[in-house]
């Protein structure tokens, strides 16, 4: 798949081919139609997450179709319309999760807990 | 791309895929911060700033029934341009003194700041009015700084916003089709992706740059 990736902080956009991914049990596979750019995505184009890690595919504000579905997953199906924006998730147990707070949470810098990086597919 | 089934939001059909992804972070910020900012139906809102999120903040504080005023820089047609969007009166930050011209108004119940300035911030708290708040959405470096009188005496305040869950995703979407709301957007093919973002940096993206992958 076609993505716009970043190798280092403060690195140029630079379009790569990447393997197609396998959603896990709880996850989807969404293609990608289209993806706004902000100017937040230059908190991971220039590296200013702590603990970011490189290469990767910024990207938050994100449309497109699903195209294949995780096994324990039954409220979503192929085809559907779907959009994805900072809010990449939440674990469910932690104390801000727990507080019912999905998005500010005691994670706050970890990226990949609430804030994920999209990738293009 | 993978993405965990909680973080989903259903697209209508009446909105694209174009027109649906500048509303995830822009779109909901400036939702989702008018929604939970306290101000109520007919109360002065000032949008400081008329950009990629002032833009979607000027027609959502319309449409929820705010006051709206809009306040920017006089840049090309900007007063005809936010009064298009929804806003009642326009505040040219440049030739006017914007404090001044809100406090005419007995101040804004909130300022939503989505310039990415501190001192832009700064100067604009005193056009709050009295139980005021400015909710901050704009990121910079740069520090705020607060007269301590000014919160206490009129028991202003400031609050950040950030954009919100999956679900107040889907609400945005759903609010967008009911009220017409749209991204002004300029369209770059991914290969542009690049370019898209100089142009986004660069402060003269008319409003929201959105790539498209051809799927």
């Amino acid at each position: 798949m076609r993505s716009v990736q970043v190798s280092k902080a403060n690195g140029p956009l630079e379009i790569v081919e990447r393997d197609i991914p396998e959603p896990g049990a709880t996850q989807v596979r969404i293609k990608v139609q289209a993806c706004g750019v902000c100017h937040s995505d230059s908190f991971t184009k220039e590296g200013l997450f702590p603990g970011i890690q490189y290469p990767r595919v910024p990207g938050h504000e994100i449309a497109g179709v699903i195209d294949k579905v995780g096994k324990d997953i039954t409220q979503w199906e192929p085809r559907q319309r779907v959009a994805v924006g900072w809010h990449g998730g939440h674990c469910g147990h932690c104390e801000s999760c727990r507080r019912g707070d999905l998005l500010v949470n005691t994670h706050r810098y970890q990226v990949l807990h609430t804030m994920v990086a999209m990738q293009i597919i | 791309m993978i993405a965990p089934n909680e973080a989903l939001a259903s697209i209508p059909e009446q909105l694209s895929a174009i027109e649906a992804a500048p509303l995830m972070c822009a779109g909901i910020t400036t939702y989702n911060a008018l929604r939970n900012s306290g101000a109520r139906v007919g109360d002065v809102v000032a949008i400081f700033g008329v950009g990629g999120l002032g833009h979607l903040g000027i027609q959502f504080a319309a449409k929820m029934g705010f006051n709206t005023v809009a306040i920017g820089r006089a840049r090309d047609k900007e007063e005809e341009l936010v009064k298009n969007l929804g806003a009642r009166q326009y505040i040219d930050n440049r030739s006017q003194n914007a404090v001044e011209e809100l406090n005419k108004l007995g101040g804004a119940r909130v300022i939503l700041a989505t310039v990415p300035s501190g001192k832009a911030m700064t100067e604009i708290l005193g056009g709050l009015a009295v139980n005021g708040k400015l909710v901050i959405i704009g990121g910079s470096d740069e520090p705020i700084q607060v007269p301590s009188f000014l919160m206490i005496l009129g028991r202003r305040s400031l609050i950040g916003w950030p954009s919100g869950t999956s679900i107040d995703s889907q609400d945005t979407l759903s609010f967008s089709v009911l009220s017409g709301v749209r991204s002004m957007n300029e369209v770059f093919p991914l290969e542009r992706a690049a370019e898209a973002y100089d142009h986004m940096m660069s402060g003269k993206a008319r409003f929201r740059c959105v790539l498209t992958t051809g799927n």
